[in-house]
């Protein structure tokens, strides 16, 4: 099907710091040993979507986004990168490259998705109610795991629970309403014109945006033409779009044009796209349009994922840790990896010293050695790590040609590539930037070592 | 006496709002209170027959007010009132038989049946001119015995009349109450091996009879008209195929369509008015012209009780009840129509259907299968014609 | 037969079924409002005919057929005429099986007076032993309560906080009719989805948006937000909702005030459930046009079985006849009268030749004369209306007269006994009545009418005497006054009356609904410009915390006011000052809320160029720099206003800020802000970092000139 998909791949993007950096770009952080940007990249793939655009902010993260695309699926799937200007915001990024823009419908996928959840279906769903924007919504998911509730509460503090707060009609095929909980201070505003045209509303706070759109390309374009002040898709555009969906604007003229033709094309898509919802009754769209003729609507769709899927957003460093825990965890399906009988990953040519324990839930990178008398537990250990003896790896990620000496403790930490912990360094919840040195016998609690 | 008049009223009030429904039970009640009637009524001493009768009217007046489309009450009060007269007037013959030739062994109901045969040649012109007869004849016998029996007998009579009544009254509960039974007792003639059944909507003499014969090993098949908007065929349905028949619902608009397969239509009748016409749920008209259009016997089952001496152009019958639109589209629907100053758009939910006897084949009774045509006769020695109007 | 036996069966068991438990009701035979005058205040409410049976009869009939066995009316308004009525029909046993208890107080003004004598009252009599169902003697329904209130007290049993369960039922689907249909405001009820609780309850036709409390999401994930449902003034209440009426004392309404109470507060945690009806009917009489509406689905028989040709209570029977035709069996019809679709002729009508009645109710003993045409009316009983006469779209009440040739025009009421005169036109939504019109002060208190009926009668006597004597309003040989409607209730008088809704209402209707798209549009809108979203800015609004926000608020409306009105800067200050006060601001913000008023004035004022936003900016500082002026005397004030500016070009205008430096310029020219406050703010701002500097950079070289121009002043200073 003509869906052209845009992968939003951000630039380094900021809340990730120091994981992010000059060398490694959000889209390139590893999640269990791969780029985040593969899982995506997977997924579209697996619903057989291979015309792609990955929009990367910054050249030079374009560069290195470009380059590993290149080396890892070039084959499989037909790629290009495209670079903006860092700070552009997902609508600007999209004004940026609406050049390329040529298909009917525009799939827009963030490139930090973490998930499931077949693009395709919501694809489809677009398709079949001929929407002007579908929105793909999951459950809120469980921030933070029971095991390191520390490291939870930390984020809480850092970040308030954001919730979005989501409007849907009864069928629930339909978005009416859709605020980003962060922006709401007090209390949600509906408006009665909508509530009036469809009856009923449900509002949903356990739902959350997960940054997977369906447009049809003739609104995004008029959208972005008209809003020039518009920044980001999720906060500008949908919200727009949604709100003024029984006065639409963003009908490009032609179509106005050719009406009668227009017309009978509309009512057998209609028809069909009622078919196809097996509703028995026209959208309330209709009816409003049937009886405040002169007005035009257009649709605004979700697609729920169920329960059981995941799909997690690689926007914050707690996030990180959840996702790295997940995909070797409880979400192993998506990390593509076979499992060995402890339900870990140990790679053939890691060396392992003696009395060294790697628990269920672990994963160990290809050419990492690991001393005598540990113990790695629920932690992603990148390739050719060399860790020493008596070192204690419990809930953390360790990148790459990272150091650590012996009688070492980590706790829920990220260690990034090439950093160093000399010996007894001692870490819970903290976060080390790639190629920093951790001088010896060091306590730290919830810090970030980077180099100013 | 209080209590029978606060039970009257309960009845009353019962009926009005469509509490009880169903012939069969209103039947029931009906025959039941005006046993109490009788049996309270303090009787005067001069002619209390037509006192009883009185008394039975106002009540049963009542009562037909109260619901008029429930046919069954009016009947039954008719009922009653006709045995009264029938006690009475063996009563009287009786005592004329003592009077004239004193002792002659010639019983009462003997008498009575004579005297009636002679009051009441059938023949509805007769029917018609008897009402003075049988009006003057009660009371001239009874009046007779009053100027010439003494006192002791007098009373003895009066007790005599009430027990009869009271009797012949329980005679009629058990009619009433058994009539299932009775009608069902004649499915074997009726339905025979590998036949098709149609029927429509729920009755529950239908149910019995079709049981009866599934019990006489007769092995068929029922189709079952589902007797929309209130799809009382789904109900029977259900029932039937607990007792173990084989069972087709089918919607009420296919009827035509199966009809062909049919080979008898057996219908319940809410009643059966003096022409032979047959009152009966929502769609039986329809049933009926088909089964008449495919040479299909239509068999219209119905107790005595359901037997109308009215005739359907009478002014006070009421055939039809409209029942709420609901039960065919929810409220709302069509609103704009139906708000408009002037709705556009009328719901029309009646509960009966009335079939010319031109359609009807046979209609069992408790006392047998009778054609049509001949169910005046059979009211006639139901009732007794100057009840017709009441 | 068999068919409906079954039927039968199921009725009959599930009444005996609810006979075990004890079932109460509470009916309030008075709406507490003067929705109905003049016609109240004559006849209380629950005793109009509702085709021809006194409101009050259906509910009672209802009720009993529900299974509820004891009812207390509360009678308050003409208390007497109900328990009157009441008295004759339990004589004439036409509810047997209901116990009828008539409860009087003259002194309540509101449901919740009522409630709370009803309570008082419980301490000597315990007359209410468990939970009751609260009903208005103007209810019409035929919903069995028997399921419902098993609902109530399972739940009850349960969380002993459930101490209400409304009844709900789907409106009409049309978004016109939905709301409009029974003339009241519209409503928005908010119910979780799976415990069926109610969460939000909102009247209103005024706001552009429904607004849920925060919390109320953070609480439960899903909550499902109705508009096409219609509240059916049925609760299932249990005691404690008598206490709280007794401890809340300022409760009047029970929606408005005890809904909102309960709702609002957490502390007591009490909670109300809604009980969604599917095909059974309920609806209240809530005015003329429920009234009219509610006749409507009686004669469409939505009510079985209660409707006109069934003897439900002590009413005589009528025949129906094609097309939802109820007539009398003696009415005297003329062989040429046409009696139309849906309508009701009462016992002892006469219709004279040629006479038209066409979905009307006409009451007992009416006498219609020739070529009368009747539409969509409701005329009750004893009506003479000779010859020629028009009634479109009214309610003409018991006794009235209307002479040869006269006119009703639609949402006409004439109320008892009026007479209206020989070819008189009655104008549209008139009302009439025998009585004054009750003066301001005594309307405002919200009755039917309070003194006992005798009063009105014996004044009723006199006034018709003199107005015999001397013509009225209504022509010459008419009776009565026409009252002229309140002001402010003129909307209500189309929304309210029988008629239906005019073509040019429907059309401001659409009008409405479009609008408050494009009025809560317009929020947006500016949002997109401003960069903040709509839901931040009205929040801000009711956010009691932050007091500036409040106070920039008031000083821009003031502003704006000063501009429209074109006040004098004076009178301006002197409001701005009290302000200030009343909200103990520093100077220095106020002349930051006026400078942000003034600029978002500029920045709202339509404008196609910046060039044009910037003469407008500066023409608005021109004219308003005294008001301003006043404010900024100190240094400290005036780079407050920069400051002001800075972060307005930073967050809320951020099309102003290309012009950052010639409104600044201007400002200087205009000697709101002097130089070496612009000069310290450069200062300050240059220590601060990148992103700050965007606006230092623009007015570099102003500020360089600035420099540059003190400097030579200096310079001149030491040459002399």
């Amino acid at each position: 099907m003509d869906f052209q998909v845009v992968i939003l791949a951000g630039g380094f993007s900021s809340n990730l710091q120091p994981l992010v950096s000059k060398e490694v770009p959000k889209a390139l952080l590893p999640v269990a040993n791969r780029p985040v940007l593969s899982y995506v990249l997977d997924l579209l793939e697996s619903s057989n979507l291979k015309d792609l655009i990955v929009v990367v902010e910054g050249e030079d993260a374009a560069l290195k986004v470009g380059g590993w695309i290149s080396s890892a699926c070039v084959d499989r799937l037909h790629v290009e990168v495209a670079a903006v200007a860092e700070n552009v915001g997902t609508a600007g990024a999209l004004r940026a490259i609406a050049h390329h823009l040529t298909a009917k419908d525009i799939l827009i996928v963030s490139g930090d998705i973490v998930s499931d959840v077949s693009p395709g279906a919501v694809a489809a769903t677009h398709r079949r109610h001929d929407a002007s924007v579908t929105a793909m919504l999951c459950a809120e998911p469980v921030s933070g795991p029971s095991e390191s509730g520390v490291a939870s509460g930390k984020d809480k503090t850092k970040k308030p629970a954001c919730y979005d707060i989501i409007g849907l009609d009864s069928s629930k095929q339909f978005l009416l309403h859709i605020a980003t909980g962060v922006e709401i201070k007090k209390d949600t505003r509906i408006k009665k014109s909508i509530l009036r045209a469809a009856g009923k509303m449900e509002i949903r706070s356990d739902l959350m945006d997960s940054h997977i759109y369906a447009f049809k390309r003739s609104v995004l374009q008029k959208v972005l033409d008209q809003k020039p002040t518009f920044r980001s898709l999720k906060e500008d555009v949908l919200p727009y779009l949604v709100r003024t969906q029984l006065r639409s604007e963003v009908f490009p003229d032609e179509k106005t044009v050719e009406d009668n033709g227009k017309n009978n094309m509309q009512n057998n898509e209609l028809v069909l796209s009622q078919i196809l919802s097996n509703a028995s009754l026209p959208s309330f769209h209709q009816v409003y349009e049937s009886f405040l003729n002169s007005r035009k609507t257009h649709k605004c769709c979700v697609y729920i994922a169920d329960e059981s899927k995941y799909c997690v957003r690689l926007n914050s460093i707690q996030a990180y840790m959840d996702v790295n825990r997940d995909v070797i965890g409880d979400a192993n399906h998506l990390s593509g990896y076979s499992f060995s009988a402890h339900h870990n990953i140990v790679h053939p040519s890691a060396e392992l010293g003696s009395k060294t324990t790697v628990g269920p839930h672990c994963m160990l990178g290809e050419g990492s050695q690991v001393g005598d008398k540990c113990s790695v537990k629920r932690s992603v250990i990148g390739r050719h790590c060399r860790i020493g003896s008596n070192v204690k790896v419990v809930n953390s990620v360790v990148m790459d040609h990272a150091t650590i000496g012996d009688g070492c403790s980590i706790q829920g930490s990220v260690i990034c590539s090439n950093a160093q912990l000399q010996e007894r360094v001692s870490l819970r919840d903290c976060q080390v930037e790639a190629g920093y040195v951790v001088y010896a016998g060091g306590e730290h609690k919830g810090e970030t070592f980077a180099r100013k | 006496m209080p209590d029978v008049q606060s039970m009257v009223l309960e009845f009353v009030n019962k009926l009005r709002k469509r509490k009880i429904e169903g012939s069969q039970a209103t039947a029931r009640c009906t025959v039941e209170l005006l046993k109490s009637v009788v049996s309270h009524h303090r009787l005067p001493r001069a002619n209390q027959a037509s006192a009883l009768i009185d008394a039975v009217r106002g009540v049963g007046a009542q009562l037909v007010a109260a619901n008029p489309v429930e046919l069954a009450v009016g009947n039954v009060v008719r009922r009653v009132l006709h045995i009264i007269r029938e006690e009475d007037l063996s009563l009287a013959t009786a005592a004329v038989s003592e009077l004239d030739f004193n002792g002659e062994g010639m019983s009462a109901a003997v008498v009575a049946a004579a005297a009636r045969s002679t009051l009441r040649p059938p023949s509805l012109q007769t029917l018609l001119e008897g009402t003075t007869e049988s009006a003057t004849v009660p009371y001239t016998f009874s009046s007779g015995v009053d100027s010439e029996s003494k006192t002791a007998d007098k009373s003895s009579i009066t007790q005599k009349l009430k027990d009869d009544v009271r009797g012949g009254i329980d005679q009629l509960i058990k009619d009433i109450t058994d009539c299932h039974e009775q009608i069902a007792e004649q499915a074997i003639e009726h339905i025979h091996q590998n036949e098709v059944i149609l029927t429509l909507g729920n009755s529950r003499t239908v149910l019995e009879f079709l049981c009866a014969a599934k019990e006489k090993k007769r092995s068929f098949r029922v189709f079952v008209a589902e007797g929309a908007p209130r799809y009382q065929g789904h109900v029977l349905a259900k029932e039937l195929v607990a007792r173990g028949l084989q069972t087709t619902v089918i919607t009420d608009s296919a009827v035509f369509a199966m009809i062909s397969r049919v080979n008898m239509v057996i219908i319940g009748a809410h009643a059966v008015m003096a022409n032979g016409g047959v009152i009966g749920p929502v769609g039986v008209n329809m049933a009926a012209l088909a089964a008449k259009k495919h040479a299909v016997p239509f068999v219209v089952l119905a107790g005595s009780h359901k037997l109308c001496p009215l005739y359907p152009h009478n002014p006070e019958v009421l055939l039809n009840e409209l029942r709420s639109p609901c039960e065919l589209l929810d409220f709302g629907e069509f609103s704009d129509c139906l708000d408009s100053g002037s709705p556009l758009v009328q719901v029309v939910n009646p509960t009966f259907d009335y079939v010319p006897p031109s359609l009807v084949s046979l209609v069992i009774t408790d006392t047998g299968g009778h054609n049509p045509s001949y169910m005046y006769r059979l009211i006639a020695d139901y009732y007794s014609a100057d009840d017709l109007v009441m | 037969m068999g068919a409906q036996k079954k039927g039968g069966a199921r009725v009959s068991d599930d009444t005996e079924e609810q006979t075990r438990q004890r079932l109460q009701a509470i009916l309030l035979a008075d709406s507490f409002t003067t929705k109905f005058r003049p016609v109240t205040l004559e006849r209380p409410k629950v005793l109009l005919p509702l085709a021809n049976v006194p409101m009050i009869d259906y509910t009672l009939a209802w009720l009993e057929s529900a299974g509820i066995e004891e009812v207390f009316v509360f009678c308050c308004a003409h208390s007497t005429q109900i328990t009157d009525y009441l008295q004759t029909s339990s004589e004439q046993q036409s509810h047997p099986n209901l116990l009828v208890r008539t409860i009087e107080s003259h002194r309540s003004i509101s449901a919740g007076d009522a409630l709370r004598y009803i309570y008082e009252q419980q301490t000597e009599t315990s007359q209410i032993q468990g939970d009751f169902v609260l009903v208005s003697g103007d209810t019409v329904s035929n919903m069995p309560l028997a399921d419902l209130i098993r609902e109530h007290r399972e739940r009850k049993k349960k969380d002993e906080k459930a101490i209400m369960t409304m009844v709900i039922k789907k409106s009409k689907p049309s978004p016109m009719t939905r709301q409009s249909r029974l003339g009241t405001d519209e409503l928005f009820v908010a119910v979780d989805p799976v415990t069926k609780q109610l969460l939000h309850y909102e009247v209103d036709h005024v706001r552009g948006s429904v607004c849920l409390d925060k919390a109320l999401m953070e609480s439960n994930p899903s909550v499902m937000i109705c508009n096409d449902m219609q509240d059916c003034y049925i609760d299932v209440c249990s005691p404690e909702v008598l206490s709280l009426f007794e401890d809340n004392f300022d409760y009047q309404h029970l929606r408005r005030d005890f809904f909102k109470g309960v709702l609002g507060d957490d502390i007591m945690g009490y909670k109300i459930f809604t009980h969604e009806i599917g095909s059974s009917y309920a609806s209240r009489v809530d005015n003329f046009r429920s009234y009219d509406t509610v006749s409507k689905d009686i004669i469409q028989r939505w009510t079985y079985p209660y409707v006109p040709d069934v003897n439900f209570s002590g009413n005589r029977p009528l025949k129906v006849g094609r097309q939802g035709v109820y007539k009398a069996s003696d009415v005297v019809q003329s062989r040429s009268a046409d009696v139309g679709a849906c309508s009701v002729v009462g016992y002892g009508t006469k219709i004279g030749n040629g006479g038209r009645v066409l979905n009307s109710v006409i009451g007992n003993g009416c006498c219609i004369g020739a070529d009368v045409v009747i539409e969509g009316s409701y005329v009750w009983d004893n009506v003479v209306i000779e010859d020629g006469c028009e009634i479109r779209n009214a309610i003409v009440c018991d006794g009235v007269r209307i002479r040869a040739g006269a006119v009703l025009q639609p949402g006409v009421v004439l109320s008892f006994k009026v007479v209206v005169g020989r070819g008189f036109v009655v104008p549209a939504y008139s009302k009439v009545s025998l009585l004054q019109q009750p003066m301001k002060e005594d309307s405002d208190e919200e009755l039917e009418y309070a003194d006992s009926s005798s009063g009105t009668a014996d004044r009723l006597s006199g006034l018709s005497l003199e107005m015999e004597s001397k013509g009225s309003e209504l022509g010459p040989d008419g009776v009565g006054y026409i009252w002229e409607v309140c002001e402010g209730a003129h909307d209500e008088e189309w929304k309210h009356s029988v008629a239906p809704i005019p073509e040019d209402k429907l059309a401001e209707i659409i009008q409405a609904m479009e609008d408050d798209d494009t009025e809560d549009e317009i929020v947006p809108r500016k949002s997109e410009e401003l960069k903040s979203d709509v839901d931040s800015v009205n929040t801000d609004v009711n956010d009691p915390g932050d007091d500036y926000g409040y106070f920039e608020r008031e000083v821009e409306g003031t502003f704006l006011r000063a501009v429209e009105e074109g006040i004098k800067v004076e009178l301006g200050i002197l409001e701005i000052n009290s302000l200030r006060l009343s909200y103990n601001m520093e100077s220095a913000d106020c002349a930051g809320a006026i400078f942000y008023a003034m600029m978002k004035l500029a920045v709202d004022t339509p404008h196609s160029s910046l060039r044009e936003l910037s003469e407008n900016a500066s023409s608005i500082i021109a004219k308003w720099k005294g008001l301003l002026g006043n404010y900024v005397k100190h240094t400290d004030e005036q780079i407050e206003v920069i400051m002001k500016f800075e972060e307005m070009c930073q967050e809320t205008a951020r099309e102003l800020s290309p012009l950052f430096a010639q409104i600044l310029q201007v400002l200087y020219d205009k000697e709101v802000v002097q130089e070496d406050a612009i000069l310290r703010w450069a200062e300050e701002k240059a220590g601060a970092d990148e992103a700050d500097k965007v606006y230092l950079q623009q007015c570099e070289a102003f500020i360089q000139w600035l420099k540059e121009a003190s400097e030579e002043e200096d310079e001149e200073e030491e040459e002399d």
